[in-house]
């Protein structure tokens, strides 16, 4: 049978492959000429420049050691000044890096240093930061326009390093010769929200999906370049392979009156949230860069109902809370998708979905004249093989219509996998149609 | 055309932009399109990944390394567009093939293959990278480690944990 999959995975790549229409040669070179003629500049400008500086230092020590040897006669120190002022300009970068809305790290103080060495400012942010001792650190993997990242390799009980384990990537930006960290990712921690330098609010909402020991996913926000919490949530997710949903409100108040040290000292709008599995010792983390003083607050959110199988087969519905900006039918949806908590399946409530997988998997939402049309996108059905019997569909069918008719101005409703109604139907076992509140029997 | 050809020494010794754009800017293009949807958006990853490459790697003359070099940073860069994309687009999945629009349509309306790439999209992105790799360039797990820098023990895990799960997703569709 994985034969079978690698004809038709051959097959895919090779039609997807061959349909690719790509500029002509000369185009595509005429895009890239320029801008490495532009790097090579910037490049050969820095190597000047350094070398300048280099020069300078040594022209500075050379000047200087005739002047420690000379018992420091005054006509002598005169020399020192003007060896300086000549070096200082070609170090000091018109803007300061740090200051740039993405940079996590390194602090932009005096005392801390600087990294020519992506590695190195990744080993210091997951040091320093994070809070990991002695990182098990990959090569750096360059990425476009002066980006890249480094894995954070999995340590075995002894101690070995376990280099087919990637417990979390951070990603750095070169800016002005030195490199900077901009966020981390973990396969084990998904975050859904915020997004990268979304405005958050006094109540940080972070929704995403994850798994650790014992199910333990902690979050922390902190202020710009901080390693001090400014407010700590504890959620439970997955405990095991499977990745489980977790949702966290954190009360962080920041303001110009009683914010703290870091935060007014180099930028009162910047801060990150620190995300790790583990409730002891990291193991996996995720770090996403944010901006305080967004708008978004609790009462710009609101309740919805999203309906599940009980354990008897009935229906049964929870209360979530969604963000109208993101449309409440579309957030009724997608926690419907994402699936029962970890608390409401221990009650028996299920959805029939594999959440896992299903928690991303809707397309778009459009209410148009009381029409509500939901595309849940083409491979929603392979995600949920458990509705393929008529009863499970049947159950299936029931919760999501419960779901999208707790909305008055949803008259109707046509639901589509991957744009076609009849793929959404057919999953189900059961032809196109348009369901209506009163055939709908809610 | 004579200024393209003036580059020629500018990457390093022994190495030609143009032969190796030449060479491997078509199939890189290819292979960004094996994860990512929009065509136009995989030439600026490839150019991108030209740029990058031969900056960084411009004191290099081992140039046979550089097509490595060039696939590693096109890998890298399909991975952020790809995270880019899903903050911005939260709810759409990244394995969904959209196929409004754009000039490939037509091809990618197959359904079948449209299936199985969307099932190929939503693996983590090591194994849908090991498996791109593998089944368009046919590289051999050794170059693939390379390429990833990882071991060629963890090419075969992530190959071997990519294709059960193809197996899982797309076993009994037929």
């Amino acid at each position: 049978m994985t034969g079978d999959v690698e004809t038709r995975l051959r097959a895919a790549i090779e039609s997807r492959t061959a349909a690719v229409r790509i500029s002509d040669d000369a185009d595509s070179l005429a895009a890239i000429e320029p801008r490495l003629a532009g790097a090579n500049g910037r490049r050969r400008r820095r190597n000047v420049l350094a070398g300048l500086s280099i020069a300078a230092a040594i022209a500075l020590v050379a000047v200087a050691v005739p002047l420690l040897g000379a018992d420091g006669h005054g006509d002598q120190v005169t020399a020192g000044p003007e060896t300086t002022t000549a070096a200082t300009p070609t170090t000091a970068p018109p803007v300061d890096p740090t200051t740039l809305p993405e940079v996590i790290w390194p602090p932009p103080v005096a005392d801390h240093p600087r990294f020519d060495d992506p590695v190195e400012a990744v080993r210091s942010f997951v040091e320093e930061y994070v809070g990991l001792t002695n990182p098990a650190l990959s090569a750096f993997r360059p990425g476009p326009a002066s980006t890249g990242e480094v894995d954070i390799f999995a340590k075995g009980e002894d101690g070995s390093i376990r280099r087919d384990l990637v417990r979390s990537t951070v990603s750095v930006l070169q800016v002005y010769g030195s490199w900077h960290v901009t966020g981390a990712r973990s396969d084990d921690i998904v975050v859904e929200r915020p997004a990268p330098l979304d405005a958050v609010g006094p109540t940080v909402v972070v929704d995403g999906r994850g798994r650790g020991y014992e199910g333990t996913i902690v979050a922390k926000v902190r202020g710009a370049y901080a390693t001090r919490d400014l407010a700590t949530e504890i959620a439970t997710a997955g405990c095991c392979d499977e990745l489980l949903p977790f949702r966290m409100e954190l009360r962080a108040e920041v303001t110009a009156a009683d914010c703290c040290e870091e935060l007014l000292a180099f930028d009162h709008a910047k801060g990150s949230i620190l995300l790790h599995n583990d409730s002891g010792t990291v193991a996996s983390f995720a770090v996403v860069p944010i901006r305080f003083g967004g708008t978004e607050t609790p009462s710009e959110e609101t309740l919805v109902q999203v309906s599940w199988t009980g354990p008897e087969g009935e229906l049964v519905a929870s209360k979530r809370t969604v963000r109208k900006s993101d449309g409440v039918l579309k957030g009724a949806l997608t926690q419907l998708l994402f699936g029962p908590t970890s608390d409401e399946r221990d009650n028996g409530l299920s959805s029939g979905l594999d959440h896992a997988a299903a928690g991303s998997a809707l397309l778009s939402v459009v209410i148009r004249d009381g029409r509500a049309t939901i595309d849940f996108g083409a491979d929603l059905p392979r995600l949920s093989p458990s509705t393929s019997s008529a009863e499970a569909s049947q159950r299936f069918l029931r919760q999501l219509q419960a779901t999208v008719f707790q909305f008055p101005t949803v008259t109707e409703a046509e639901f589509r996998a991957g744009g076609s109604c009849d793929a959404f139907w057919s999953w189900l076992q059961r032809s196109c149609t348009i369901v209506t509140r009163s055939n709908a029997g809610v | 055309m004579m200024a393209v050809m003036s580059l020629a020494e500018a990457p390093g010794a022994g190495v030609s932009l143009a032969a190796l754009h030449r060479e491997h800017y078509r199939s890189l293009v290819r292979l960004a399109a094996v994860l990512v949807d929009d065509v136009a958006t995989c030439e600026e990853l490839v150019q991108d990944a030209f740029v990058a490459v031969l900056v960084r790697h411009s004191a290099l003359s081992d140039g046979a390394r550089l097509p490595a070099y060039l696939r590693s940073a096109v890998l890298n860069g399909a991975r952020s567009h790809l995270r880019r994309r899903r903050t911005r687009e939260r709810v759409r999945p990244v394995g969904v093939v959209r196929v409004e629009g754009s000039a490939e349509a037509g091809a990618l309306r197959a359904e079948e293959h449209e299936v199985v790439l969307a099932a190929l999209r939503a693996l983590p992105e090591r194994q849908r990278e090991v498996l791109a790799l593998r089944y368009y360039l046919d590289l051999s797990e050794a170059e693939i480690a390379e390429t990833l820098g990882i071991g060629a023990g963890t090419v075969k895990t992530h190959a071997a944990r990519g294709m059960a799960a193809l197996h899982q997703t797309l076993g009994d569709q037929r």
